[in-house]
């Protein structure tokens, strides 16, 4: 029977129960995706970015450890370039060379500079010893200056900066010379500290040709394999994606090192004295993954060179005298033929024994140098063409220069390096950066960070909390 | 195990719960897609669509309300989204006639006679309809569903029963002819 059906009724009741199993690939589709996605979006980003990150990372922290190990050679340049005399910079320069070159001369000498330029830095700082002694105006060290004399009589070493053969003999050697000579003198060396010394420093020589090169043959493998890794990862990179995720950057700061507290880094008997933190360069290179528009991972290689006065403070030499019992624990003076001894001024005014010894006026500059690796979250507050992020994070740093000068006068010498700085130190960091976009992947940041260091000095240093400040600057490029 | 603690594994991304949670109410979202869809072939892409959603979301759900009314929301929403960009050029508005009625007997369509009409309709018609008259939605809530205003909703779902209309009494036509033959 044929009757009258509105038609949203005739729909409504065929489709009451309408229902349909559908094929069963649709499953399959989904649950092919389910997996891919959950590779995709849970192994990929985390573990194989990251691990992209850490690999370029790496691959930097290696080109800049060669790149900094020998940038140390142009460091001890320095150090004997501070010397005033102009006669002994011209002498010292051409030591260096001709030890380098007129090694075959010298088979104490040649195994050294074979193997490494790196050795030419213990050199150099020998015979800016030697050149030292020449300067009977030195104040300090009087005891070494009767030594020079003795030695000024010795026709071996007054030929020194003229038969070019001879320039090159290490120090060492014109050293037992000169005790040979310097029976008859008062302030005798004796021969067992010298030959002493020789061996101690000899051995001191052989274990850093050992330190150097066998970290270097690895380094060179591991770039190797990290440009691999590396070439790789852009290459799939570049074919996921095409947002500007990774950039590069260079920067560099001025920075400003100081202590939080009032202790010394020399020790806890100089907390009185007056210090002042040195205003320094950092540089460096860095590269940052942006993980989302707001939070980006960043990391790099950076130079930092910290510099720190304790001023009012005595520093005597000590020829010859057990010194074990002075002050200066943690100064190790390994570059200096004698102990050196340093005091606090203010340990003497307070005994008023002031008169006794006249220079009072004495500087001791801590100049410290890390390579700083540093692991960063910024956050951006704006986004804009002007843009304004948080910083934080911590950086390790690894020791690389540690010296210790007097500056007396406007006179610098190196005096020995610190012994209670720990290689591998660590520092928080918390800063804010501006950056400004100059297209479309060229930016130029500007970042005040403050970075507290943890665990630089051994626990028994008094009380010294060291932070520094850098405003770093810099152009980044975005790809 | 209950639904609830099906729904938790699933949001842990548990891949037997999100087979288990699929058999369930695959039947159901598929019957959803293929009245909202132009064929079978792309109800199924789009079921395939919804329930990447419905995994991608389910985290979202906090056991309020109904779990199938999500679940076919979400469908739905995944159907018009693919839908209903589609521009309908809709001229002829003041010739619908009023009379819905149709002479009919039971049995005389089949469900899936009445299914590949609704396919054949085209987009917007077919959407307005569906949501109208098989899932009972308001002319206010497609309008907003498929951004556009009440007047078009309701003009397009009198187009589309016209259509209708035309093509089951056609059909009948035909088929009547067909027996006397």
């Amino acid at each position: 029977m044929k009757e009258k059906k509105h038609i949203d009724r005739l729909f409504q009741e065929s489709f009451k129960d309408f229902e349909v199993t559908p094929n069963d690939t649709v499953w399959q589709n989904i649950d092919a995706k389910l997996n891919a996605d959950k590779k995709k979006r849970r192994v990929i980003p985390i573990w194989w970015r990251y691990a992209g990150v850490a690999a370029l990372l790496l691959l930097l922290f290696s080109l800049g450890n060669i790149y900094f190990n020998n940038d140390t050679v142009s460091t001890s340049n320095q150090i004997s370039d501070t010397n005033n005399n102009p006669n002994n910079i011209l002498q010292e320069e051409t030591n260096q060379n001709e030890t380098k070159t007129t090694t075959d001369n010298n088979p104490s000498n040649s195994t050294i500079s074979i193997k490494d330029q790196e050795n030419s830095i213990e050199s150099v700082t020998n015979q800016t010893t030697v050149a030292k002694t020449t300067n009977s105006n030195n104040p300090v060290s009087t005891k070494y200056n009767s030594t020079s004399k003795s030695s000024q009589q010795d026709s071996n070493y007054k030929s020194l900066p003229l038969d070019e053969n001879n320039k090159a003999k290490p120090y060492q050697e014109n050293k037992i010379a000169n005790v040979k000579d310097d029976k008859s003198s008062p302030e005798v060396l004796k021969k067992e500290d010298v030959t002493g010394f020789k061996k101690k420093d000899s051995f001191v020589i052989a274990k850093t040709v050992d330190e150097n090169n066998i970290p270097k043959n690895d380094n060179s493998k591991e770039t190797q394999i990290l440009i691999e890794d590396v070439i790789a990862d852009t290459k799939k990179d570049t074919q996921q994606k095409k947002l500007n995720k990774w950039s590069v950057n260079t920067n560099a700061a001025p920075v400003y090192f100081n202590s939080l507290s009032n202790g010394s880094s020399l020790g806890s008997e100089f907390s009185e004295n007056s210090k002042s933190g040195d205003i320094t360069m950092s540089y460096g290179i860095s590269a940052s993954y942006a993980i989302n528009n707001r939070v980006r991972v960043r990391s790099g290689v950076n130079k930092v060179n910290l510099g720190y006065n304790t001023n009012n403070v005595l520093i005597f030499e000590t020829i010859g005298l057990n010194v074990s019992a002075s002050t200066t624990k943690n100064i190790n003076p390994n570059k200096m033929p004698g102990s050196v001894s340093i005091i606090s001024g203010k340990v003497l005014s307070d005994l008023n024994n002031r008169s006794l010894i006249q220079t009072a006026n004495t500087t001791i500059n801590q100049s410290l140098g890390y390579i700083e690796v540093p692991l960063e979250i910024e956050y951006a507050i704006i986004d804009k063409k002007l843009g304004f992020n948080v910083i934080g994070g911590f950086s390790s740093l690894f020791l690389s220069n540690n010296s210790l000068f007097y500056n007396n006068n406007g006179e610098r010498m190196r005096i020995g390096e610190a012994t209670n700085l720990n290689k591998v130190s660590y520092s928080a960091n918390f800063g804010l950066g501006f950056n400004y976009n100059l297209s479309k992947s060229l930016d130029f940041n500007l970042e005040p960070v403050f970075k507290y260091q943890i665990n630089a000095f051994d626990s028994d240093t008094g009380n010294f909390n060291p932070y520094f400040i850098g405003i770093y600057t810099g152009i980044g490029f975005k790809f | 195990m209950g639904l609830k603690q099906l729904i938790e594994n699933c949001k842990n991304n548990d891949t037997q719960a999100q087979s288990e949670l699929y058999k369930l109410f695959s039947s159901k979202l598929f019957s959803v897609c293929l009245k909202y869809s132009r064929n079978t072939a792309e109800a199924e892409d789009n079921l395939q669509d919804a329930f990447l959603t419905i995994f991608e979301k389910i985290k979202q759900f906090k056991h309020k309300g109904s779990f199938e009314g999500w679940l076919k929301r979400i469908t739905v929403n995944t159907v018009l989204q693919r839908y209903r960009k589609e521009k309908v050029f809709d001229i002829i508005t003041d010739e619908i006639a009023e009379d819905n009625d149709i002479d009919i007997e039971d049995n005389d369509v089949s469900i899936d006679y009445l299914l590949k009409i609704i396919q054949e309709l085209p987009d917007r018609y077919r959407l307005v309809f569906s949501l109208y008259v098989l899932d009972g939605y308001s002319h206010k809530d497609i309008a907003h569903m498929l951004e556009i205003n009440i007047g078009t909703s309701k003009s397009n779902l009198a187009r589309a029963r016209q259509i209708l209309k035309k093509t089951i009494e056609n059909y009948l036509t035909s088929q009547s002819l067909q027996s006397l033959q």
